[in-house]
């Protein structure tokens, strides 16, 4: 159904790994550039406040180490936020053995990212924010990827290891969970 | 701002027609859906304010590039990790293959020297049928002429026995 870009974004991807598996730097920047800003908005909506950008470039590294496993039955873009979201838990477990939980807590993000207000000027938008981010940690996640990525369910069960079903239902729970809280305020 | 719209495949397009990931064919009958009806068109507005409601931070393209060029560097350095793990292997091969080498050898010897000994205790046994049937004939015969009568009397003390009363018994 969801077939417009997809596929030419896909093609391209694949070209691009082509060509950096075969020595060509310029490919490598030219992936970074196409999914960078949407790993670092992904680890920001899941309430990362530190290091984002260093979370970006171990998810580059990593995939790029075991780029021999990536099987293209999932977009590159599905694969990163895999990887990403895996170096998200663990980087929360190594966190909470070290005494300082970092559980995400409803608004935590917004706090966070308080800085950024300027950049989402419009009151809306922060409207928005508050109401995703009072959201479950699993719903947050589907609701994100689903609406900000434009990921297909299916895409979104691999990236949280979920049922596409499952899936669906989070997102229409998360989707009437927003819209009544701004019906609310 | 309500949804009471009850078109669900219709609502599950709108993301992806926000994004422009749809077929033509689907975008084309989300497009007229949303002509008539407010709800979904609501809820079109909604997924592209939150579409851009978070931002990450400003990321450095370059260096995420750079530390990709270092992380090709980053197998070969895990290889000579290896190697060195597989140096400091080798003391404990060389004492586990020493220690199999030498007990196999030792039970080797040691059932050497039972095959030898056991050959000799049969050799020994073997000795005590040298007897010829003459001999054994002979000996059988002084078996039977020996007297061998129960004895019913006890056989007397060979020394006097003391009694406390200081009778001497015989």
């Amino acid at each position: 159904m969801e077939s417009r870009k997809l596929e030419g974004e896909l093609a391209l991807d694949a070209a691009l790994i082509q060509r950096w598996k075969q020595g060509d730097q310029q490919a490598a920047a030219e992936l970074v550039s196409r999914h960078a800003r949407a790993l670092a908005r992904f680890a920001a909506s899941t309430g990362e406040r530190e290091e984002i950008a260093e979370l970006v470039q171990d998810t580059f590294v990593r995939a790029f180490n075991s780029i021999e496993t990536f099987r293209a039955d999932s977009s590159l873009r599905t694969w990163l936020f895999t990887i990403l979201r895996r170096l998200i838990l663990d980087r929360r477990r190594a966190e909470r053995r070290h005494g300082f939980s970092v559980e995400l807590e409803e608004g935590h993000a917004v706090q966070a990212y308080d800085a950024l207000d300027s950049l989402v000027a419009d009151e809306t938008a922060q409207r928005v924010r508050v109401a995703i981010e009072r959201l479950s940690p699993l719903q947050r996640e589907v609701f994100i990827l689903r609406v900000t990525e434009g990921l297909a369910y299916g895409d979104i069960a691999a990236v949280v290891g979920s049922t596409e079903g499952a899936c669906r239902v989070h997102y229409h729970n998360a989707m009437r969970a927003v819209k009544e809280f701004l019906d609310e305020i | 701002m309500r949804s009471d719209c009850a078109v669900g495949p219709i609502r599950d397009l709108l993301p992806g027609f926000v994004h422009q990931s749809l077929s033509h064919g689907d975008f084309v009958r989300v497009e007229s859906h949303l002509a008539s009806c407010v709800d979904c068109s609501a809820e079109v507005e909604l997924i592209r304010v939150a579409a851009v409601a978070f931002r990450g931070p400003p990321l450095e393209l370059p260096r995420i590039v750079q530390a990709l060029r270092l992380a090709e560097v980053l197998p070969m350095r895990e290889d000579r990790a290896a190697g060195r793990r597989q140096l400091r292997a080798w003391p404990v091969a060389a004492v586990i293959s020493f220690l199999l080498i030498g007990g196999i050898t030792m039970f080797a010897r040691q059932n050497a020297v039972f095959r030898r000994y056991a050959g000799a205790a049969r050799s020994s046994i073997g000795g005590t049928s040298r007897l010829s049937t003459e001999q054994l004939r002979l000996l059988l015969g002084e078996i039977e002429r020996v007297d061998v009568r129960p004895s019913t009397e006890p056989e007397a003390a060979r020394r006097p026995l003391l009694y406390p009363v200081g009778e001497v018994v015989d």
